[in-house]
């Protein structure tokens, strides 16, 4: 549309200079060659994420303790959720991050034996050959970005697992109403 | 021509802004999620152990039965001194209460129910002493009437660890006089510990 627009302004610009001196622009076009007009434009680089469907952005996991024990459940396995029409037009990279679910309404230093944290590992799998990882639990995470060097439309499948108590599976998690964790997949054009 | 080759540029910075934004948004795209769960309250208690610590005049724990070895002497007829130490696993993953309830407040003798008036004790008080999380408290089943009372110590923080009950009884004590006799009989008392929500 821009470049549209453009085109018809320069053929008014044009025919008013033709209206202003005749004789000279007919000189003038008896020994030019064909004008060239040079048409151009971008294609910007492009990432989404993409979008889920039928599905929301909670990992419900339930009740987390063995009421028995008051120690974390050892068989956690919340139902993955799959970005669906996720798409970059150029290389690119995925960066998964999380942060370990903590204790909303106990904020306080829990006492000994206890702990108000659960570390876990988040994987974004589809995007690329080897999966980006977050372990929550350590300082450094350095497979928690991936690099893809071709453009791609496809699938990401976010799996949380391996929850753990922050501290030792020993620990007893302290009660309360709401543990909550945050995740974030990212897709950013280039490598 | 001045003003339409200016409006024409207008338009075309309009248009080169519009892309730069466009791309600043699509070079990047993240989504983001939360994980929740809840840990509900959870306390627990196990089967009590008896200690070896402070163990006086104690025949056994069966069960949850405490048995005393010899509860008069056979000479003065009165109490003989004994006391026992009894160990809990316990958890409370909150705030919690422990309750020591004494259904007799005392040992008292089946089928007896108010103190004897004739010289002879038909109760023995017993005095019991908790420690768990940051308490240490001493209370007294002082058998002054047969009934149910109730001893509870409020713990400000979730806990885990062995809860220790230890209860004594002193030599002489009786619902009557100071080394008094007690009367023939079965003496018996019930006590429950319990850790519950505040």
């Amino acid at each position: 549309m821009t470049l549209n627009r453009f085109l018809i302004i320069a053929c008014t610009t044009a025919a008013l200079a033709s209206g202003a001196g005749a004789t000279s622009a007919a000189a003038a076009s008896a020994t030019a060659g064909p004008a060239s007009v040079p048409v151009t434009g971008t294609v910007v680089t492009f990432c989404t994420t993409g979008t889920l469907t039928n599905d929301t952005t909670v990992f419900d996991l339930g009740v987390l303790t063995d009421p028995n024990t008051g120690l974390l459940k050892n068989n956690i396995a919340p139902v993955s959720k799959i970005l669906n029409g996720a798409t970059c037009n150029t290389v690119s990279t995925i960066t998964v991050a999380a942060s370990p679910m903590t204790a909303q309404d106990f904020t306080t230093v829990p006492p000994a034996g206890f702990a108000r944290a659960i570390d876990y590992t988040a994987t974004a799998s589809g995007w690329t050959t080897t999966p980006a990882v977050y372990v929550t639990s350590q300082s450094s995470n350095s497979a928690a970005n991936q690099a893809r060097n071709t453009p791609f439309s496809g699938q990401i499948t976010l799996t949380l697992s391996s929850f753990t108590t922050t501290g030792g599976s020993n620990l007893l998690l302290v009660s309360d109403p709401v543990y909550s964790g945050a995740i974030t997949v990212t897709l950013a054009a280039g490598n | 021509m001045g003003m339409r080759t200016l409006a024409t540029a207008a338009v075309s910075l309009s248009a080169l802004v519009a892309a730069s934004g466009a791309q600043a948004q699509s070079a990047v795209s993240t989504s983001s999620f939360t994980v929740v769960g809840s840990a509900p309250k959870v306390c627990t208690i196990s089967e009590p152990t008896l200690s070896s610590v402070n163990e006086v005049n104690i025949d056994s724990l069966d069960g949850s039965t405490l048995k005393i070895s010899q509860l008069t002497s056979t000479t003065t007829l009165s109490t003989l001194p004994a006391s026992a130490r009894v160990s809990f696993n316990a958890v409370c993953t909150f705030a919690h209460t422990v309750t020591i309830q004494s259904q007799n407040n005392g040992l008292w003798r089946d089928g007896s129910s108010q103190p004897m008036q004739n010289g002879f004790a038909d109760a023995v008080p017993w005095t019991g002493r908790i420690q768990w999380a940051n308490i240490d408290r001493t209370f007294v089943a002082g058998a002054q009437n047969r009934q149910i009372v109730n001893f509870p110590f409020p713990i400000a923080t979730p806990n885990a660890g062995q809860l220790l009950f230890d209860i004594s009884i002193q030599a002489g004590s009786t619902n009557s006089v100071a080394n008094g006799p007690l009367l023939a009989g079965s003496y018996q008392d019930t006590i429950y510990i319990t850790l519950e929500p505040q």
